[in-house]
């Protein structure tokens, strides 16, 4: 590794890297020779008062084949190591494979559903040195899910999924954005990769698919503000709920680490966004709900309660 | 030949020509203006200058506004302007159709910009993806501003395409044969081919996103059958034969300059001819290498990676023959050639950054981040700007009969390239740090404010290089040197005319039996069509 | 006519040919989806009887672009625009179908590549009667529409063979 372009974290990334650097390289030899061959005849050839012109020379057939040729070689070196590392970084897929998880670009957040039944949205969680194959979609325009450290980037092309391998090298979370421009809030359309060793991933995903435990104190005050709010028609709060899927899915969102893609999942913060999701991603698809502030403690505990 | 009236209604070439430029320097100023709104919201992390909204709609102004009403027309004015002059010719072959597509310039820029009148701006971006595009994700009128505007830019295009190829074919000097024609009107002529066939598969798309937009049609529309990934096809079966619509005249430029300044005939001009018409062949099968991050086949993929690849050889060759040509010269540091240098060097990275994307490994990390916009303002700025500077240092001359102020020159020359390299060479940094594109902010990760507000201060400096450039040129037409017909001692048909021609342009064309006419009367002990390889 | 005319129009229509292959190409694409309401909906013998109107003005475009006579003008005026009569009556059977721009992906397809041949076939339309009206004797002008008129026709047998043939093959 001569220079740690991307950080790299998975086997994948590792191998682009790979690529990249031998490619660098390359591209810097290039580099110096077309610029020390300009340099050194700006200061070799500059004019010399009262000069003459030069004698004209018109080229020379040999030295335009030679540099026809010596590039050809050199892109189809190139080529051949590309198609190796496409071959390694898409590894084929069994035939029929089912995908370990489906991650769905929403504007302007992602969704995740494990065969289990778990949901997620903007924190996918995956086990450490295992390969997870992830189909990526889209419901309304084109997103892309790119980890940089993890993964390739993949289009989420409505009408026509695609497949990635995701999978760490070690535990970490991992920050991921969307990379296609998708509209107003393209920018904080971004989320986390959490990956931990296999037996916390089997917890985390047995718990995820638990139904909600039921509220108590102020929190079941907050499940009368969320109906009243009607809250429920774009969110769900447990995982086995798939109607509501217009905005994230709330089921168990206090234990996640980040609120609207970015902010750290505290109760500040989490009080804040239910009080006005327009002030702090501004464009985003959840109008301000105009609460007492009271009426946001009681939501902001019920969501707490979703652990 | 003075007055307003005189220049609405004219069908000289000249004149025509000027309008164009002028028009895209207006231009370049409004798009200018619209890259400092961008780079003043990203110099830090969660500024709030400009609104999401906002921003994307002057994303999407900046892109559209600089590639076909800056880039587009100003290199057809030169053309315009040029190529009848360097092939010895009084007129372009159909002057009113000459002045039909100028005037379908001016009003396609209208309609574009009227949009903001109109209850806001197109905001998908230059290149409009589906279904982003569409009715339920962009209801105000501003997309269909911007499909309507570039129809008729389109149209005009292709109308100034028709008339290039024209007069190259049947307007030129005798004994101005193929062979002979200065390299700047082959590459025009190989442009127009371009043209011809990449804009109508652009108006193609157009018309069909039109008709989802205002008649409910659904081309490009998933929920009802239509296909996301079609539009992308079609948008860049035109897209990138476009990248070289907008590089080619400017290579052309450099062609003429750089011999000039070096007081040497370009080092293989067959090769350099044929190497564009290679360029302009491959363009065709390259388009997928905008697609690569799209769930398409491997074996299609690969098949358009070596493709893209491909057409890196004869871009190479040229830049190789411009470096060579210096070789054995006796360079004059004119500010033209200052500009023409540092486009041999500028366009280099820009040329070699893009081979990253053809290999598609590279591509599926590094497309749509930061990277890709340091690659292609590396090619168009670096590359056509900057030669597109050094053309207007050569030409002004004849065009005004003045020379340019060579001091204003050095400042304009050294202000955008320190503003211009640090402006975009930190982008390739970001973007390898994950920063994607098309982003109104970004989160305070390690680095990116820093590299962000380096961005911001060169893109100021690059400003103020742009603006002495502008200064010059109203300096010089009122005091400036008088140039007489040939200032540079050069040798195409051009420097035979007056400066500024005379609206005929030549009283008498010189005889043409090489490809450097001018040199042979100058040198008539020396003639080129009596040396090997000079014809 | 001039040489560099011929060559001028000869290129733009090499531009034209580029716009309705990329339409056509849409068409093709989204055939699998549509062909079984193109199957169902389309009138071929109608539409042969329109298509040999355009064809037949081709013939009186060539004997007028020859002669430069007003009848054979006129001829070709009438043949388009019974052309376009008879597109127009297709469209309002397609529509009594319910099949419009919007409501089915072959209407889509169908109404935006034969509307946008039918706009070109108006546009020669309306530069024959202004050739007509104003300039009877400019040669050169009757030429280049003709050549225009042509191309038009030739593009519309390949929309035909392919929205119509086909279709019923």
């Amino acid at each position: 590794m001569i220079w740690d372009a991307f950080r790299p974290q998975s086997p994948q990334v590792h191998a682009i890297a790979g690529l990249f650097d031998g490619f660098l390289i390359l591209a810097a030899v290039i580099f110096l020779i077309v610029a020390g061959l300009v340099g050194f005849s700006l200061v070799r050839y500059r004019a010399r008062a009262g000069a003459a012109d030069p004698r004209p020379t018109f080229g020379s057939r040999r030295i335009e084949i030679a540099w026809t040729a010596v590039p050809l070689l050199v892109v189809t070196v190139i080529f051949v190591f590309t198609v190796r590392t496409m071959a390694f970084v898409d590894a084929p897929r069994e035939p029929g494979q089912p995908p370990d998880l489906v991650i769905t670009g929403h504007q302007w957040w992602w969704e995740a559903r494990y065969p289990n039944g778990a949901a997620t949205a903007n924190e996918i969680h995956i086990p450490v040195s295992r390969r997870l194959l992830a189909r990526i979609e889209s419901v309304d325009v084109i997103h892309d899910f790119w980890t940089p450290q993890l993964a390739r980037k993949m289009d989420a092309v409505p009408g026509r999924p695609g497949y990635i391998w995701l999978e760490a090298d070690a535990p970490g979370a991992f920050a991921g954005a969307c990379a296609e421009f998708c509209g107003k809030q393209h920018a904080w359309m971004r989320f986390q990769v959490v990956a931990e060793p296999e037996a916390e991933f089997s917890a985390w995903l047995r718990h995820q698919a638990e139904l909600p435990a039921e509220p108590t104190g102020a929190a079941a005050e907050g499940t009368r503000v969320f109906r009243e709010q009607k809250c429920g028609d774009c969110h769900a709060v447990s995982a086995a709920d798939v109607r509501a899927a217009k905005g994230p899915s709330l089921a168990h969102i206090a234990t996640r680490n980040l609120l609207g893609g970015e902010l750290p999942n505290t109760s500040v913060n989490l009080a804040r966004w239910i009080a006005s999701p327009q002030s702090i991603k501004p464009g985003n698809l959840m109008p301000d709900p105009n609460l007492t502030p009271a009426g946001v403690q009681a939501l902001t505990a019920y969501l707490e309660s979703l652990r | 030949m003075r007055g307003p009236r005189l220049w609405l209604s004219t069908v000289d070439h000249k004149q025509i020509g000027v309008m164009y430029m002028v028009t895209a320097l207006f231009f370049f100023l409004v798009g200018g203006i619209e890259a400092m709104m961008m780079r003043a919201q990203l110099s830090l992390p969660n500024l709030t200058v400009l609104a999401p909204e906002i921003y994307n709609q002057v994303f999407t102004m900046h892109g559209t506004t600089m590639i076909f009403l800056v880039v587009m027309p100003v290199l057809i004015g030169f053309g315009v302007y040029l190529v009848p002059l360097m092939i010895g010719a009084s007129e372009m072959a159909f002057p009113r159709l000459n002045a039909l597509t100028f005037w379908l310039q001016v009003c396609g820029g209208f309609l574009l910009y009227v949009s903001f009148l109109a209850g806001g701006a197109p905001d998908a971006g230059w290149f409009s993806y589906a279904p982003l595009s569409e009715k339920p994700y962009s209801p105000h009128p501003g997309l269909d501003y911007w499909a309507l505007g570039l129809l008729l830019l389109g149209f005009g295009t292709v109308l100034a395409a028709v008339n290039f190829i024209v007069t190259i074919a049947a307007q030129r000097a005798p004994g101005m044969t193929i062979r002979r024609l200065p390299l700047f009107a082959w590459m025009t002529l190989v442009n127009s081919v371009l043209i011809l066939f990449a804009l109508p598969a652009l108006n193609a798309a157009l018309v069909m996103l039109l008709s989802d937009r205002l008649l409910q049609a659904h081309f490009f529309d998933p929920a009802h059958g239509g296909s996301p990934v079609l539009w992308q096809h079609y948008f860049w079966i035109f897209g990138h034969p476009e990248v070289y619509i907008m590089v080619l005249p400017a290579f052309g430029m450099i062609s003429e300059i750089i011999p000039v300044f070096s007081r040497k005939p370009i080092f293989g001009y067959g090769f350099v001819a044929a190497s564009t018409v290679a360029i302009a062949f491959l363009s065709y099968g390259v388009w997928v290498h905008h697609m690569f991050a799209v769930a398409l086949g491997r074996v299609f993929i690969s098949v358009f990676a070596a493709l893209s690849m491909l057409i890196a050889v004869p871009t190479g060759v040229k830049i190789f023959a411009w470096a060579a040509t210096l070789v054995g010269g006796s360079i004059r540091f004119t500010t033209s050639m200052l500009f023409a240098v540092a486009f041999l060097l500028e366009f280099t990275i820009g040329g070699l950054s893009g081979v990253a994307f053809a290999t598609v490994p590279i591509d599926w990390e590094l497309t749509d981040t930061y990277f890709v916009v340091a690659h292609f303002h590396y090619v168009l700025f670096g590359g056509t700007a900057f030669a597109l500077f050094a053309g207007a240092y050569y030409w002004f001359p004849k065009i005004s009969g003045r020379l340019l102020n060579e001091t204003m020159g050095r400042w304009n020359f050294w202000l955008v390239v320190i503003g211009f390299n640090l402006t975009f060479f930190v982008q390739h940094f970001l973007g390898l740090m994950g920063m994607p594109r098309r982003v109104y902010t970004y989160p305070n990760l390690p680095g990116w404010a820093p590299l962000n507000l380096i961005s911001t201060f060169g893109a100021v400096i690059l400003g103020f290089g742009s603006l002495v450039f502008i200064c010059n040129i109203l300096a010089s037409l009122a005091f400036g040197a008088r140039a007489g017909n040939d200032p540079w001692d050069a040798w195409t048909l051009e420097w035979a005319a007056a400066s500024p021609p005379p609206p005929e342009n030549f009283a008498q064309v010189p005889a043409v039996r090489s490809r450097r006419p001018l040199w042979d009367l100058k040198h008539p002990e020396l003639p080129d069509w009596a040396a090997e390889g000079g014809d | 006519m001039p040489q560099r005319v011929r060559l001028g129009m000869a290129l733009f229509l090499l531009n034209e040919a580029v716009l309705f292959f990329m339409l056509i190409a849409a068409f093709v694409y989204f055939r699998g989806s549509t062909l079984a309401t193109a199957a169902s909906s389309l009138h071929l013998q109608a539409a042969s009887v329109y298509t040999a109107c355009l064809l037949a003005s081709s013939l009186t475009m060539w004997r007028a672009a020859a002669t430069g006579a007003r009848s054979w003008l006129g001829g070709t005026l009438a043949l388009g625009g019974l052309f376009l009569y008879g597109q127009g009556s297709e469209y309002v059977r397609l529509f009594r179908q319910h099949i419009t721009i919007s409501r089915t992906q072959f209407g889509t397809t169908f109404f935006t590549l034969t509307g946008v041949h039918a706009l070109h076939v108006l546009i020669g339309i309306v530069l024959l009667a202004i050739f007509l009206i104003l300039r009877p004797s400019h040669r050169t002008a009757l030429e280049a529409i003709a050549l225009y008129w042509y191309f038009v026709a030739a593009v519309w047998i390949f929309i035909f063979l392919i929205v119509y043939i086909w279709t019923f093959l």
